[in-house]
């Protein structure tokens, strides 16, 4: 309790923080790792994130809560922007610690809270100052070379990301080969399938329909009169016929199969759980058919030629449908896109996200798939990994814009922060996280071997029309030297840390159980 | 000589020769556009029609039509069919590099087709397209270091900016209008200026890539069916509507109109042994000439058989 849990907690958050730091900067260096079992090598790793989750536990039960605390904040940066781990973990790091030892000695832990979050709004507000769009793909792989440290597939990522847009579906997947590359998939595709087999050409288990009709409905079918008056809709206007629903059985299927010749196909809409309503909705818009709802009592043999919508080419595989050059109306679907994208803004989990971008995806027609090469297993998995966060980083900086980078925009927040007109502790608390925010700096200097003091007090007089290039050793212009970090990152990397060192400020106990598991999940 | 009423879709530059798409085939001219006499078959209309350098001849002959794509490498003697299945409408290619080259052909309902070859081979590169009926694709005049391409169809203007595996939809001013003819600044790498002409919204107007747009309002028609930028004079844009050309010497601020007899749905520029040519096809009407950018306008001579002895 009291001093002891203080001294105990930071001395766990400096070990965490001890074990990325050396990560962090072009000039970065490498951490290995032994394997939780087994008698394997040691991974060698390069990136704050993976190192935290690895990471499961040190020894004192007391010093490891610091760590998992920090360990914590280091995943839930990678996960809600994709980068900028290493650099929460030495700010919160750096504040926390000034900050309890500042509580230790008796200061007013509010009024320090009060200037801290403070001094974090007055950074933020400097950051938004500083930021400026980026829009052109060489510039989106600018931003993101520096996590991928490979040029080229950086410039596949600014490609990738300027096709489908900051809110676009791009997969990243494991290739069968050794190099890394993308592929743009046409049109609309999703999970779904055809719900027969027997509706599927025997040899090549796919189907293809050029010109079909397409009826859109929610409800199941499974009679044959519900799917007899639309085969007869499309056998009278000489046109094929896809049917999406969510299920077809019984005599409806029996039917559609006695039929397949004439060109039918059936298949399931996209998303089995979760936004499946507004899904099929979709559906319906992009290819321009009128939606058959159950909540409307609409009925199949009141369906007329102009409810069914229309595509170039429509194609089913077991487990994949697509439609080609839908028909749908092209305001309703840009109209509706505003509002999925505006969704997307709100959404709070990864899950939720990735729901809406598949939905978007399919209303811009347009996905990328992105398939990571390597010689070995690790190898290849540990670039999927830096891929997923380039990704994330390149999405962040499209969004919100870029700052000059290397740890400079947060030296000009830290001068803006300095400037407040605070008095008392909550001077005190702006201080300390001015103090803090110029740590990414010295340890960017302190990994390349550069005295960091005076590259500190040089960005300070220097202001954010420079930045240290550190591999060559100069000051340069940011904007021409791509040295660029995105606002967005910046922003959540200042807020997280602040919120960790905040909580932790007014831990005065730590409690433990008398044999902790294994932190295996951060 | 015998005249037919010959409709003229397009033209292009070879190292020695101009040559023309049209509705009686491929047509080839020696005099910068003066004259023109048929190449090969003159029952197959031909849409578009692009050259390249080769490596072993001085002409790759790449066209599109009914038909799909058809290459010649040796100035039109032989033909070849590369691409086949929706009639093409248009093509755009690089014409920097030697021998291989991109070629982004568009077709009437299966999108765009993308060859790295210099159109031997085709796969089809049409992410991001609503819809899938092509009428113009442009590139960049820096594409081999930009990669940029706009594509105008049915319902609207499209951008790629990785030589055209895929396109983003652009948003233009007032409502949803085909896209029929596009003109990029020969400056446009640092101006990113270009103009779009529009079915039934006129023109608009672009000077950031692409990426915002407004409509040219001295431009008092509402159908735009050819445009080019000239290279030569970078101040000098000619448009053709359905009632004649109109021309602009400020980049396309403020535009004059000159009357031409039949529709023009053709405009290009080349430059010649004698000068620089701006040629203008007509819709069942030839082609017209003009060697003073545009301000008068002469018939060209279409010779579609050899006289009998």
């Amino acid at each position: 309790m009291g001093a002891a849990a203080r001294e105990a907690l930071i001395s766990g958050l400096n070990t965490m923080s001890a074990a990325v730091r050396p990560t962090l900067g072009p000039a970065g260096r490498t951490v290995a790792i032994a394997p939780i079992s087994g008698q394997g090598p040691p991974e060698v790793l390069d990136r704050a994130a993976t190192i935290a989750r690895r990471t499961i536990a040190i020894e004192d039960p007391f010093q490891n809560m610091g760590a998992m605390l920090l360990r914590h904040l280091i995943w839930r940066v990678h996960e809600e922007v994709g980068d900028g781990g290493a650099t929460a973990a030495v700010i919160a790091a750096r504040l926390t610690e000034s900050t309890v030892n500042y509580a230790g000695l008796g200061g007013d832990t509010l009024a320090v809270r009060r200037g801290i979050q403070l001094a974090a709004n007055a950074a933020n507000d400097r950051l938004r100052s500083l930021s400026r769009p980026i829009e052109m793909p060489r510039d989106i792989a600018t931003v993101v070379s520096g996590s991928l440290r490979n040029e080229q597939i950086a410039l596949m990522i600014g490609e990738v990301l300027d096709a489908v847009g900051p809110d676009g579906v791009i997969t990243v997947r494991k290739s069968p080969g050794v190099s890394t590359d993308c592929e743009f998939v046409e049109g609309v595709r999703w999970d779904g399938g055809s719900v027969s087999l027997y509706l599927l050409d025997d040899t090549v288990q796919t189907t293809t329909l050029d010109e079909p009709l397409i009826l859109v409905t929610d409800f199941p079918l499974k009679d044959a009169e519900d799917v007899l008056p639309i085969l007869e809709l499309a056998s009278s206007a000489g046109r094929s016929l896809v049917l999406i629903a969510p299920e077809v059985r019984d005599a409806a299927l029996a039917i559609l199969i006695a039929n397949r010749e004439r060109g039918i196909l059936a298949v399931k809409p996209p998303e089995p759980g979760g936004q499946k309503e507004r899904a099929i909705e979709e559906i319906a818009l992009i290819s321009g058919a009128r939606l058959q709802r159950r909540a409307r009592n609409d009925r199949l043999r009141d369906v007329k030629l102009a409810d069914l919508g229309s595509t170039r080419q429509a194609w089913a595989t077991r487990g994949l449908a697509g439609l080609l050059g839908a028909r749908g109306d092209r305001e309703a679907i840009r109209v509706r896109l505003g509002d999925v994208r505006s969704e997307l803004e709100r959404a709070s989990d990864d899950d939720a996200r990735d729901k809406l971008r598949a939905r978007i995806g399919r209303l811009a027609g347009i996905a990328a798939i992105v398939r990571v090469g390597g010689q070995t297993e690790s190898e290849q998995k540990e670039l999927e990994q830096r891929v997923e966060s380039a990704v994330a980083a390149g999405r962040a900086a499209l969004r919100e814009g870029v700052v000059p980078g290397g740890g400079c925009a947060l030296i000009a927040a830290a001068k803006a922060v300095s400037a407040l007109d605070l008095t008392g502790d909550e001077r005190v608390g702006a201080q300390l996280l001015a103090r803090s925010l110029e740590e990414p700096l010295r340890v960017i200097a302190i990994n390349a071997g550069i005295d960091d003091s005076p590259l500190v007090h040089n960005a300070y007089e220097r202001g954010p029309d420079a930045v240290f290039d550190v591999l060559h050793r100069t000051w340069v212009d940011p904007w021409q030297s791509g040295i660029l970090d995105a606002t967005s990152i910046l922003r959540q990397v200042i807020e997280l840390s602040v919120s960790s060192a905040v909580t932790t400020l007014f831990t005065d106990t730590l409690v433990r159980s008398p044999t902790p598991a294994n932190a295996f999940t951060p | 000589m015998m005249s037919h009423p010959v409709s003229v879709f397009g033209f292009a530059a070879g190292e020695d020769m101009l040559v023309a798409a049209s509705s009686h085939g491929l047509l080839a001219s020696v005099d910068g556009g003066a004259t023109w006499e048929s190449v090969g078959d003159v029952s197959l209309p031909v849409h578009a029609v692009l050259t390249f350098a080769g490596q072993t001849s001085p002409d790759v002959i790449v066209t599109g039509g009914p038909a799909g794509v058809q290459r010649s490498e040796n100035g039109g003697v032989c033909w070849l069919t590369s691409l086949t299945g929706s009639p093409i409408t248009t093509l755009a290619g690089d014409r920097d590099r030697s021998g291989a080259g991109i070629v982004l052909a568009g077709t009437e309902a299966d999108g765009v087709f993308r060859s790295d070859d210099g159109g031997v081979h085709w796969v089809s590169s049409s992410a991001g397209l609503f819809d899938l009926e092509a009428l113009t694709i442009a590139l960049s005049p820096s594409f081999p270091i930009d990669n940029t391409a706009f594509l105008g169809s049915a319902t609207g203007l499209y951008r790629s900016r990785n030589g055209g595996r895929a396109w983003r939809s652009l948003q233009l001013p007032g409502a949803e209008s085909a896209v029929q003819c596009l003109a990029i600044a020969p400056d446009f790498r640092e101006t990113g200026a270009l103009l779009a002409g529009t079915e039934n919204d006129g023109l608009v107007r672009s000077a950031d890539g692409g990426a915002s747009w407004a409509t040219v309002a001295s431009f008092d028609r509402s159908g735009v069916d050819a445009l080019i930028w000239s290279h030569v004079n970078p101040r000098l844009v000619i448009a053709a509507t359905a009632d004649g050309i109109g021309r602009s010497v400020d980049a396309g601020e403020t535009w004059t109109h000159v009357d031409i007899p039949a529709p023009v749905i053709a405009l290009a520029e080349a430059v010649t042994s004698s000068g620089t040519v701006v040629l203008a096809g007509l819709f069942e009407g030839g082609s017209l000439r003009s060697t003073d950018g545009a301000l008068t306008w002469q018939p060209v001579e279409i010779q579609l058989e050899r006289e009998q002895a």
